[in-house]
Order: structure tokens, then sequence, then C-alpha cells
């Protein structure tokens, strides 16, 4: 049991540092509009919300690609 | 082979239109895969198609969700910001002038900096009176018949050197009644100057009868 919560959360721990990783540049650019005393603060703020948010994508529930196709003809029958 | 490819494509035609599936089919790798299950359909092409394309899809909202997340908290920030600002404009650390970070000064440096300006001078040193520096007889005598304020901010004017408004905040007053203060004192010392001047000159006057 606490082998496979390690796992699950040393997967979280990585794909969330991934994550954060690749979104670095935007957090940046979005930084410029903020007065530079400020800038560290909300880098900071926005890093967290992103981490709070990454299990709410990780569940997110997606469509297949013959799921997507389908709901597409139906709604295309329909009309 | 063809006749496949042409019924799929008529077939799904909205669903392939779709800017997602389009992006997802310009991949060649998805779009070899796609080809070859419709030549020979197989379970195992198809799932993996379905696995290719959640992955696909979860990763583009999720580019899309955290993107605009940035974006929306970066103003929000902002706009909380500027309404801290506004609203409370007596806070004591709050940047007057922004400079790089760490050398900002803020209102309460000012605050700081003003009362230091009288408090290096250390006017209450012993031996720093104003009437300790009287020379003349006159003016000695001159300066007692003065109000103890009066004679505060003559001493802490000419002695201490301190500015009016300094003086103003050590002696809980404004800088007008100071200003006040001081001429009255001055008025004074001139008044009693005059009469001195006129005595002396009368004792000359006297003397020489004395002389002659």
């Amino acid at each position: 049991m606490g082998l496979i919560f390690q796992e699950v959360k040393d997967l979280f721990d990585k794909q969330a540092e991934e994550i954060l990783l690749e979104f670095t540049p935007a957090i940046k650019r979005s930084l410029c509009h903020t007065l530079y005393q400020e800038r560290d603060d909300l880098e900071q703020e926005i890093k967290l919300l992103i981490l709070e948010k990454i299990p709410l994508l990780q569940k997110m529930e997606v469509p297949g690609f013959w799921e997507f196709l389908y709901e597409y003809t139906e709604k295309d029958q329909c009309s | 082979m063809m006749s496949e490819l042409t019924d799929f494509h008529t077939k799904y035609r909205v669903g392939l239109e779709q800017p997602i599936m389009k992006e997802f089919l310009r991949l060649e790798e998805n779009r070899t895969l796609l080809n070859k299950h419709l030549q020979s359909p197989s379970k195992e092409e198809k799932e993996e198609l379905d696995r290719r394309f959640k992955a696909f899809y979860k990763k583009l909202k999720t580019i899309k969700y955290i993107n605009s997340l940035i974006r929306m908290y970066a103003i929000d920030y902002d706009k909380r910001l500027k309404k801290q600002n506004t609203r409370n404009l007596l806070i004591l650390d709050a940047p007057l002038t922004y400079h790089h970070k760490g050398e900002e000064t803020t209102l309460a440096n000012t605050m700081k900096a003003a009362q230091q300006g009288v408090m290096e001078r250390e006017p209450y040193q012993y031996g720093r009176e104003l009437k300790e520096q009287i020379a003349e007889d006159w003016l000695y005598k001159a300066l007692e018949s003065l109000t103890p304020k009066q004679l505060k901010v003559l001493e802490l004017l000419y002695v201490h050197q301190v500015n009016r408004k300094d003086i103003a905040i050590q002696l809980g007053s404004s800088r007008q009644n100071i200003s006040n203060i001081h001429s009255k004192a001055i008025k004074k010392l001139r008044r009693i100057y005059t009469e001195e001047e006129k005595m002396k000159r009368s004792d000359i006057v006297r003397g020489g009868k004395a002389w002659a």
C-alpha cells in the first residue's frame, strides 16, 4: 500500500515538475505587466496554483480517437 | 483500398475537420497508423490510435487550461495590487519610488529620516545653551526676559542650527508657529538693543560733559 502510494506520488512529482518547467517561459511572460517588486511573489503564486490544478487535469475525461469521430458524426446527422 | 479511404473521409468528414483532429493527423506517425488500420483493420491499431489521441487531447487541453490560468491570474493579481495601493494610501512601507528591488524609498523611511535629523544634533548636550554663549551683559539680560519657549526656539535655531520644520517636530508645534515665536523674540531683542544703544549714547554724552 505504502509502496504504491509512494510510486503514485513520485509520478505526480515528476509530471508536476515537467509541467512547471514547460510553463516557466509562459509564467515569466505573464509577469512583465507587474511591478518588479511583486514579480517573485506572483511567480510563486502562479506555480502553486498550477500544482493545485494538476491532479484535476490528470483526472480529466477525454474522448478516444473513434469516440471523437463518432460524436461529431452523430451531431452532423442530427442537424 | 482507395474507396475505403474515401468512405472513411466522407463518413467522418465533420469530425476530421475539427482543428484538434487535424493537428493530430498532421503528425506523420499518426497518419501512417490510421492508413494502415484502414487498409487492414486490427484491434491493436484501433486501440493504439485511441491511446495516442487521448494523450494528445489531454496534453492540448492541459496546455490551454494552464495558459489561460496563468494569464488570468496575472491580470487578477495586478488588479488586486492596484486596488490595495489606491485604497490604503497610508501604508508605511509602501514604496514611494521604484528602483531596483530592495532599494525602494518607503513612507516609513522618510519619516525616520526627518526625526533622525533632529536627534543627530543632540540639542540637550551640556554646555550648548544659548545663554552660555553670550558675552555681552545686556544681551544675557535681554534673553532672560524672553519666554522659555522663545528662548528654546532661538537656541535650537542659532546654537544647534536645526531648521524650523525640525524644531516644530521636536516641540510638537507647527512650522508657522515656530516662525511666529522666532520673529516675536527677535523683535523683542531688537527693542531692548535700541534702548540699550540710546542709554549708551547718553552715557557717552554725559561722560563727555564730565570731561569737558
